[in-house]
């Protein structure tokens, strides 16, 4: 075990034998780390946190503080960090929140670059690309293979669906279905992420199925339903196909265009109004 | 003054009995922090600077000479006030929100993540600010404006308006 004198280890952290522990980093009591992750230097590690095997750290990140939600209220709630996920400069992972579910979950192989952030009750699948400065917010999925562009925020709850490309500082406030390109302030989608459907290795033939779903579904004039029952004529047979279509009538029964809004907490109840005064005429 | 042994305090710094700093921490001279406050690991705070009661300042927080902050605000990571600068009270600044130099910010207000607040702005009480969102130099807004994620704002803003849209635009 590589643990720098300068580093502070709080008594109660787990830390393998094979990884690394650069100078001046500060590790809580409730950390767990494994095998050849390495925490290059100045990393804070706080909470109940625990990082699998071969991840790389990059200087002044904070991983597993504290939510920043006012319904917080002190829970041991946990952050979960796969394996061989690189973590560049200054990104910051908040743990989960009581009402949340309780854990913010990081899968395998993902690259979330400088100063992105992560906060309470996200999960994050495998394989995703967070450029810099990317924001998202409380509870937000984000499925394999997306890849979100620099300084592009997600809005609370909100789903951004495998292998979507987001591009550069875009607002995702709904949705955003798998397999497509979104840009834009409203998050408007421009088309089939062709290129990360090649990379993936998916055939010819499903990829031009998407594009023609795409087609009909937002470049024809056809209601959703209708759109959505011709796409599944044309290409059902394609499991892909039939993943964009259910994920768009999920999205559509959720609120706001959000499929996991109804995950909200129902407001808390208002305080009783103020008791009537006497001396009023 | 529960500091952590790594943390270095100035002997010219004036810091309440029960305020906790955690590790690598630098106070400089003439910093006064009253009690209740707790800062996180790697926080640098130059003097002269004055921190309330109850605030908390999470880890790789930077405040500048001649700050003055208030009562029970939470900074988080990476958070940066700049020099001369006024905070009031209750306030919450997200991960990596920069204040500029002699930026007046008054009570309850949020400033979403990567906010930036140029300098000699002046943002009354209430204002809620989404992530992302850049204030240019100089500029007025008004108590409980509403300014959304990714706006760049040129121009003053009015008490109690909603600000969308780039090029910005009042919304409601």
């Amino acid at each position: 075990m590589a643990i720098h004198p300068s580093a502070v280890i709080e008594p109660g952290a787990r830390i393998h034998a094979s990884a690394e522990i650069g100078p001046f980093c500060v590790v809580g009591p409730k950390v767990s780390i494994g095998p050849g992750t390495k925490l290059i230097q100045s990393v804070t590690i706080t909470g109940r946190t625990t990082l699998g095997a071969r991840n790389l750290v990059h200087p002044f990140c904070v991983i597993g503080g504290d939510p920043q939600d006012l319904k917080f209220k002190g829970e041991d709630s946990t952050t979960l960090i796969g394996d061989e996920n690189v973590i560049r400069e200054g990104v910051t992972i908040n743990k989960g929140t009581l009402t949340g579910g309780g854990q913010t979950v990081i899968g395998n192989r993902n690259m979330l670059m400088a100063l992105a952030h992560v906060a309470h009750d996200c999960l994050i699948e495998d394989n995703c690309i967070l450029a810099n400065a990317c924001l998202l917010a409380g509870h937000v999925r984000v499925e394999s293979f997306a890849i979100l562009s620099g300084w592009v925020v997600v809005h609370h709850f909100a789903t951004v669906g495998q292998s979507a490309f987001i591009g550069g500082a875009s607002r995702v406030n709904q949705d955003a279905p798998p397999f497509m390109i979104l840009q834009g302030m409203s998050g408007e989608i421009r088309g089939v992420n062709s290129i990360g459907l090649k990379r993936r290795g998916l055939k010819p033939e499903v990829v031009n199925c998407l594009k023609e779903a795409y087609r009909i579904i937002w470049r024809s004039q056809l209601p959703k339903p209708e759109a959505l029952a011709e796409v599944e004529k044309l290409g059902g047979q394609h499991p892909e196909v039939r993943t964009l279509i259910e994920f768009l009538r999920s999205s559509d029964q959720g609120h706001m265009g959000r499929r996991r809004e109804h995950r909200r907490p129902p407001p808390a109840p208002s305080a009783p109004p103020p008791e009537p005064e006497d001396d009023i005429e | 003054m529960k500091a952590h042994p790594t943390a270095l305090v100035d002997p010219g710094a004036e810091v309440a009995a029960d305020v906790e700093l955690g590790p690598f921490c630098v106070i400089g001279a003439g910093v006064k922090i009253e009690s209740g406050c707790r800062l996180g690991p790697r926080v640098s705070v130059r003097g002269p600077s004055a921190i309330g009661r109850d605030n908390t300042l999470h880890a790789n927080v930077t405040i500048d000479d001649g700050v003055q902050i208030g009562d029970a605000n939470v900074l988080r990571e990476s958070a940066h006030v700049a020099a001369k600068a006024k905070i009031g009270s209750r306030n919450r600044f997200g991960a990596w929100v920069s204040v500029g130099d002699a930026a007046t910010v008054g009570d309850d207000t949020h400033l979403g993540s990567f906010s930036v607040v140029a300098e000699n702005c002046v943002l009354a009480d209430g204002v809620k600010v989404e992530g992302q969102t850049v204030l240019e130099a100089g500029l007025k807004i008004g108590a409980g404006a509403r300014i959304r994620s990714q706006v760049p704002v040129v121009g003053d803003v009015g008490p109690g308006s909603l600000l969308d849209g780039n090029p910005a635009e009042v919304q409601a």
